[in-house]
């Protein structure tokens, strides 16, 4: 009985060290903390997530970067940022990962790392069909950002949209109608600033599909040339490497697992990477 | 004692064990590398076509098969905007179709990005119709199994991509299974050929060279060895063929000491030590079967006053001629020896001592017809005093004591005569069988 007593007596003691350790040992694995910058959409606070499309593109950034913490055993802290703040926040260091549709660009490599693609995308002009009915009747029918003239377009700051654009502009005597998110580009237009918006295609299509008929709709040529489409990745800033090697595996063990594809689907009917 | 050099100077021309093992490991380390090299040729074409495979062929076969994905994708988005039982639902179906239209994939390819923009054309003025009509179903009737057998096209061209090159790796792995197969084969042979070369150039000697060893211990051999090509080998060839020769030598003088020990120098006859070794074995064998045998002996008389008129190389002359005719008188079976002096000792086996009398009367007679010339022109004649005795029943000293009674018994009675010693009853140490009777002549 006495030996009995001894044993329980140790017992005991062994739990409350395990108890009062544990939680230090579980801090230490832990212990890493991660600021992700992911895409702000809206500039309208809260963002309804109701229907699953409101602020739908910002869910599934979101989503992806949880996934990608919970693989890595990092804490992160995230973070919605306008799109020119996610690239320029990443590569000063202030955020170590950046989860926002960025496009891979030659002059973004020389700043950022880029993780394995997430999906493809392109551009495409996004226009009223009155807007759409002027501009066909003076273009011959057809709609093109390249014959475009005279006209006021919006497009987020700091994108690829933007930068193209800006290029044209000066020759096509465009006007640029500048927004801070993409959801402010469509405002713009639904506004009436202006006559055309070029966004990214996935991302526009989350807005447009919750536009009442005859609102608005895509027109002309998707676009893929001088970076208006490619490949979509996770950035890291340009010293990361090891922390890219950990993310990329992560984002294969989640694609060979199905809940990369999984995510895809709870946000966007079809995958169309 | 002979001494030989590890290598002789004319072994330096052949080849040594060493230089042999080292110039084997050598031809053998080369076959080897080539054969290795050989197979890491195929092996390093092998890993760049998985690696092609790997970076390039399946990534690339993967997006085939995502653009005849997106493709289907976009044909059934086109259904659901033709079978849409209301506006909102054509016209979400018709924002993924033209999503999908757009989509880089589609872009990316030619015949692909056509057909797409065709389908989001067609789908969206079909939207914008108030009805979908017989015309508008068949159009996308047709435009649907397009878009299927495109689809079709491009997923069997990704699955033909991935098959091209699994049809390489294939070709290659079974080259360099067969690549496999040679370098064994050849490796295989080498071995064999170098366990020829063992056998006949090491193992083959060796055992030769163990049989000639084995062969040096039988007396009168001779040594039959092949010229070796290996240096040591021939040395060892060398040394034994000497070693033989001196055995050889050896046994010659042994047995001519052997004969100087036996032997009386003079007359060539058995010497007095060898000849009592030889009648004592002789009385043995007889006395152990009951077989007969006599006892002799001789003096030439009046041999003093030989040497005396005609000189000591006279009288040595005279024991030659006695000696060579006792050898050419007696039979081969008789034992004679030199006994001492001018006197001769006898040992006629199976013979009884009237035989004995016989062979002595003969040899006695032959003695006294015989004339032996001097070197100085002259000749002498010489007679000879015989005794004999029975020695089947007695010991060899007895014999010969009742043999020289006998001779002196011929020597009293005038010389030149053989007397047959009365038989004796003596007892034998051994036992053995008496014969009294006893006769002179």
């Amino acid at each position: 009985m006495k030996y009995f007593l001894l044993r329980w007596h140790l017992s005991l003691r062994f739990a409350a060290l395990t108890l009062v350790v544990l939680p230090f040992c579980s801090a230490e694995a832990e212990a890493r903390e991660l600021r992700v910058a992911t895409l702000l959409t809206t500039t309208l606070q809260p963002q309804s997530k109701s229907d699953g499309k409101t602020g739908a593109i910002a869910e599934l950034n979101e989503a992806l970067a949880r996934e990608v913490c919970r693989r890595l055993t990092a804490r992160c802290t995230l973070q919605a940022l306008p799109f020119p703040e996610i690239i320029s926040e990443v590569s000063a260091g202030n955020f170590q990962l950046g989860v926002g549709n960025v496009l891979h660009t030659p002059e973004r490599e020389t700043r950022l790392l880029f993780s394995q693609p997430l999906w493809r995308s392109s551009s495409r002009l996004v226009g009223t069909p009155q807007a759409i009915r002027e501009y066909r009747q003076g273009n011959d029918g057809e709609i093109n950002l390249l014959s475009l003239r005279n006209a006021r377009i919006a497009v987020e700051r700091g994108t690829q949209q933007h930068r193209y654009v800006s290029a044209l502009a000066p020759e096509r005597k465009l006007v640029i109608v500048e927004a801070t998110t993409i959801e402010n580009t469509l405002q713009q237009l639904l506004d009436g600033h202006a006559d055309f918006a070029l966004m990214p295609m996935r991302s526009a299509y989350f807005l447009l599909a919750k536009q009442p008929a005859n609102t608005v709709n895509f027109t002309g040529p998707a676009l893929i040339e001088q970076g208006l489409g490619g490949t979509v990745h996770m950035i890291l800033p340009k010293t990361a490497t090891s922390l890219l090697a950990e993310v990329d595996t992560a984002l294969d063990a989640m694609r060979a697992d199905g809940t990369f594809q999984r995510i895809i689907r709870r946000y966007m009917p079809f995958l169309a990477d | 004692m002979f001494t030989t050099s590890r290598t002789p100077d004319n072994y330096r021309h052949k080849l040594g064990a060493g230089v042999l093992l080292c110039r084997l490991t050598a031809v053998f380390s080369i076959v080897f590398a080539s054969a290795a090299a050989w197979l890491a040729v195929d092996q390093h074409a092998l890993l760049e076509n998985m690696e092609d495979l790997q970076s390039r062929t399946l990534p690339n076969s993967m997006e085939h098969q995502r653009l005849a994905r997106n493709l289907e994708v976009l044909r059934l988005e086109g259904e659901r905007v033709l079978a849409a039982d209301n506006p909102e639902n054509r016209r979400q179906a018709l924002f993924i179709v033209t999503l999908m239209a757009g989509h880089p994939s589609l872009l990316a390819n030619e015949k692909a990005r056509n057909l797409a923009i065709e389908t989001e054309i067609f789908l969206t003025r079909a939207a914008q119709g108030s009805r979908i009509d017989e015309n508008i179903r068949d159009e996308w009737t047709r435009i649907s199994r397009h878009l299927s057998l495109t689809a079709d096209d491009i997923s069997v061209d990704g699955i033909n991509l991935a098959r091209e090159d699994v049809r390489q790796m294939n070709g290659l792995v079974e080259q360099t299974r067969q690549k496999l197969h040679g370098a064994v084969a050849l490796v295989l042979g080498f071995l064999a050929l170098l366990l020829l070369l063992i056998r006949r150039m090491i193992l083959r000697p060796l055992q030769q060279i163990d049989h000639a060893l084995s062969d040096l211990r039988q007396p009168g051999s001779a040594v039959t060895l092949p010229n070796y090509s290996l240096r040591e080998l021939a040395s060892v060839r060398e040394a034994i063929v000497q070693l033989h020769g001196l055995m050889q030598e050896h046994e010659s003088t042994r047995d001519d000491l052997q004969k100087l020990a036996a032997t009386d120098v003079l007359t060539s006859l058995n010497n007095r030590r060898h000849f009592m070794f030889l009648a004592e074995s002789e009385l043995t064998r007889a006395q152990r079967y009951g077989r007969p045998i006599s006892i002799g002996l001789a003096d030439l008389d009046h041999f003093k006053h030989i040497n005396d008129i005609h000189g000591h190389a006279a009288g040595d002359l005279a024991l030659k001629a006695f000696a060579d005719i006792i050898r050419s008188t007696l039979r081969h079976s008789d034992i004679a020896g030199r006994y001492g002096g001018e006197e001769f000792a006898f040992v006629f086996p199976e013979t009884t001592p009237q035989e004995a009398v016989a062979l002595a009367e003969r040899l006695r007679a032959h003695l006294d017809a015989w004339v032996i010339p001097l070197k100085n022109g002259g000749h002498i004649r010489l007679t000879t005093s015989i005794g004999i005795a029975d020695a089947s029943a007695q010991a060899l000293e007895d014999a010969l004591r009742l043999a020289d009674e006998a001779l002196y018994q011929a020597k009293a009675s005038g010389r030149n005569r053989t007397i047959q010693a009365k038989t004796t009853q003596l007892p034998l140490p051994l036992g053995g069988h008496t014969d009294n009777s006893g006769h002179s002549a």
